[in-house]
């Protein structure tokens, strides 16, 4: 369910992490993994459809290099466009949360 | 295992037209499913719980290439291939005792049919169970190829006994006509004359039975080896 409703953030997500430096599918799944403590993880399929959706909006690029065990990987870089874009998706989160906060607090509850 | 885990990959995509895009794809959800796959097992896991678990991020690609999804049961029979030989045996034998005696060939006829189509439709229920919870695509089509090879060996003598048993029926519906003439008699026909119009029109009907059933079989086997083929990735030599 929680996964469910994070998928909405999947974009702003994955150009957050890849604002702190460049990375592929798996690196970017442990990392998501180990911050939330695997209350998270992306499938390949969310991933792959996530990444093209940044790739055809030039949020992001690809290009190959080495990885671990010496395989040329897809890496993924956050480009102007995406950081612009990552910086408005934060400012929407915030007031998406102040507006959800209004009517969800667990307090208000009968 | 990591051909394995390829295969399943190869698997989820068969439907999805092949280009350099779904290439890419491939191949990235293939190396990353792998690093998984490598954890898993430096973290401990036994090898086949580990490719398990690392198929089970793969996900559905279907959204993204819009592909249908695969509907996947739950059972897990194991008794048919005994019923798909009984079955094989009755539908052979149906072909000469049908020629004997009809109401015994097609009842043998009709146990050769309902034994392939009840263990058919466990076979497909077992095929898809090892693919949702074994991830065995190589166990998945070998169950598919099993059941289809058992179809494929059952469709001469279905068409045969099939074709003969249609001819026959209306043949000796024809003769009971001729009879009910005879007794009213203006034309003064023999024994004789029914002997010949019975051999005659169930050859006769045999024959176009037998070419109209070859048609409705054909177009049957066309959609039962398009959905063999859906179903498995694979293409059929027959």
């Amino acid at each position: 369910m929680i996964v469910e409703m994070l998928r909405g953030y999947s974009d702003a997500i994955i150009l957050k992490l890849l604002d702190q430096s460049d990375s592929y599918g798996y690196l970017l799944n442990q990392e998501i993994a180990k911050q939330t403590r695997d209350q998270l993880k992306f499938t390949e399929a969310t991933l792959y459809t996530t990444f093209k959706r940044l790739e055809q909006n030039q949020y992001i690029r690809s290009y190959y290099r080495e990885g671990i065990n010496n395989v040329m990987r897809k890496y993924y870089t956050i480009t102007d466009l995406g950081r612009a874009f990552l910086s408005e998706q934060i400012k929407n989160y915030e007031i998406v949360q102040d507006i959800l906060s209004i009517f969800l607090k667990e307090k208000d509850i009968k | 295992m990591k051909e394995k885990i390829k295969k399943f990959i190869d698997y989820e995509f068969r439907n999805i037209p092949d280009s350099k895009e779904v290439q890419s794809a491939k191949l990235e959800a293939f190396q990353n499913l792998s690093d998984t796959y490598e954890a898993y097992i430096e973290q401990g896991m036994e090898s086949n719980e580990a490719y398990i678990q690392a198929i089970n991020n793969l996900g559905d690609f279907t959204q993204s290439f819009k592909e249908t999804e695969i509907k996947t049961h739950h059972e897990n029979p194991q008794w048919q291939q005994t019923l798909f030989v009984i079955g094989l045996v009755s539908s052979i034998f149906s072909v000469p005792i049908i020629l004997l005696s009809t109401i015994i060939g097609s009842l043998i006829l009709l146990n050769g049919m309902t034994t392939f189509f009840v263990s058919a439709y466990f076979y497909i229920k077992k095929a898809k169970y090892i693919l949702e919870h074994e991830k065995d695509v190589d166990g998945h089509n070998q169950m598919l190829k099993n059941a289809y090879g058992f179809y494929h060996k059952n469709r001469l003598p279905w068409l045969f006994s099939s074709s003969y048993l249609l001819a026959s029926a209306i043949t000796s519906l024809s003769s009971s006509l001729l009879i009910t003439i005879v007794f009213h008699d203006p034309l003064q026909i023999t024994d004789f004359d029914i002997i010949l119009f019975t051999l005659f029109t169930t050859i006769f009907l045999f024959v176009v039975i037998f070419i109209v059933m070859l048609i409705v079989l054909s177009f049957i086997n066309h959609k039962i080896k398009k959905a063999y083929i859906q179903m498995t990735g694979d293409h059929v030599s027959h």
